[in-house]
């Protein structure tokens, strides 16, 4: 009862406070500076010209804005263009790779008698197979080999078998058969035989058949250097950008006695 | 001078020539309201030259919004709104006003009417300046303006129990305030008390 009414003296004294004080403010009038209006002119003006220069800028930036939208757009179609090129260039040799499977399967391949080697190229339209071998008297084994890219485009997938004795069979003729040794002379084999596997990726070899590593080719050769047959690569992408995985499997056929940069004449399709 | 010219133009004739950018109607509602907004302006503030600015702030939102009134109710009502709602704005960007807290209601026991009554409104002016934002915003909401403390929530962004305390924190120090400036008048009512 108490707190009750001491409650409502005190709600009573902050409303005579308020009113008192709503009072003496409420009439208030202070003298208001002078120099005030010239500010507020002044700010006036600024906003009005800065209005005026709002009100001229977009003539400007519709003659310009044509123009403007055109470089863009020139600029996201070259950017586009680099982009799909870029993917394409990287990207293209995976796909082709993916697609050999497939046309191998439909492709009768050259097979030979005791097969150890099988090797898969991968889609080639630009590949060309070419053995250059000067110094065989076979015109067979010395003329280049070409598989040309309308030819590759439906049997890329070749299988090349070799032994010590190879007979080659070749089943389909629309494949261009790769020189083997059966191509080459008896003194040519045993060139090759004495030849040293230097390869540092696949120090393989299969039957008399030295392998050798894309990198390996990629050095300068000496005169009278011989490779015959170069298969299972593990490429490096940055080495040879059109390869495609790291596993694929390819069939490198390359000529002799390279003097400088030897001529590797495989290549992976880039699919454009 | 301006005398003569307030009883040539209406109400609605100057805010129709400050709708169309004419800087004679503009002056002329300058000089017309200036006073009683740097009134409001001067008890949101807490010196003279940060009224000023106030009072400049706000004529220009007002000439730039000017179009925008309806006439739906007095136009010296939107004035006033809308310098409230700009020095409210202006401390609000200025510093973190609302970070109160809770108190409990007081009322300052020595404080006596008398002590108000006889004070000049100048220095009641400088003592309302003298409080912190919070509570000389709230203060100013509520008793001046006639706010709600519903409406005082909303407009802060604060409860309305806040809102509560901290006028009621502010009646107390403004109180306080008063009774110390007139020492005098103090030690009388205490006497008068005894």
């Amino acid at each position: 009862m108490q707190m009750e009414k001491n409650d409502k003296r005190t709600d009573a004294m902050n409303e005579q406070f308020d009113s008192t004080v709503r009072e003496k403010i409420t009439g208030f009038e202070p003298v208001v500076p002078h120099a005030l209006w010239n500010r507020i002119a002044a700010e006036l003006d600024t906003d009005t010209a800065t209005t005026d220069d709002t009100h001229t800028i977009p003539h400007h930036h519709e003659s310009g804005g044509g123009f403007r939208h055109w470089r863009l757009a020139a600029a996201a179609v070259i950017i586009l263009t680099l982009t799909l090129g870029t993917l394409l260039y990287t990207t293209g040799g995976k796909n082709a790779n993916n697609i050999a499977p497939t046309v191998a399967t439909q492709t009768a391949p050259t097979t030979i008698q005791q097969t150890h080697i099988s090797v898969q190229q991968p889609v080639s339209t630009h590949t060309v197979a070419q053995s250059s071998l000067s110094h065989s008297s076979n015109p067979a084994a010395t003329a280049a080999q070409t598989v040309s890219k309308h030819e590759t485009a439906t049997a890329p997938a070749l299988t090349i078998a070799v032994n010590e004795n190879p007979a080659i069979t070749p089943t389909s003729t629309q494949i261009k058969p790769v020189v083997t040794q059966s191509d080459l002379t008896a003194s040519e084999k045993q060139e090759m035989d004495a030849t040293p596997i230097t390869s540092q990726n696949n120090p393989v070899e299969v039957g008399n058949i030295p392998m050798y590593s894309l990198n390996f080719l990629s050095t300068p050769r000496t005169v009278n250097d011989e490779i015959t047959i170069i298969k299972s690569n593990v490429n490096k992408k940055k080495k040879h950008r059109a390869n495609a995985d790291d596993e694929s499997t390819k069939v490198i056929m390359l000529g002799k006695k390279y003097d400088s940069q030897p001529d590797i004449k495989y290549q992976i399709p880039r699919r454009f | 001078m301006q005398a003569s010219i307030k009883h040539t133009y209406t109400e609605e004739q100057i805010i129709s020539g400050c709708a169309s950018g004419e800087r004679k109607f503009q002056e002329l509602l300058y000089h017309t309201f200036a006073p009683k907004m740097f009134s409001v302006c001067l008890r949101y503030a807490n010196e003279y030259a940060g009224a000023e600015d106030l009072l400049q702030e706000g004529f220009i939102k007002v000439y730039k919004n000017i179009d925008k009134f309806r006439g739906d109710g007095s136009f010296e009502g939107w004035l006033r709104r809308i310098f409230v709602n700009n020095s409210i704005e202006h401390f609000r960007r200025k510093s973190n006003l609302y970070v109160v807290q809770e108190t409990e209601a007081l009322t300052y026991e020595h404080y006596d009417d008398n002590a108000l009554q006889k004070l000049m409104r100048d220095d009641l002016m400088k003592i309302i300046q003298s409080l912190s934002v919070g509570y000389r915003t709230i203060f100013n909401l509520y008793v001046i303006e006639g706010y709600s403390h519903k409406e005082i929530a909303e407009m802060l962004g604060v409860t309305e129990g806040t809102s509560k305390s901290q006028l009621a924190r502010a009646r107390y120090l403004l109180q306080k305030k008063i009774v110390e400036s007139m020492p005098n008048i103090n030690f009388k009512v205490a006497e008068d008390g005894q």
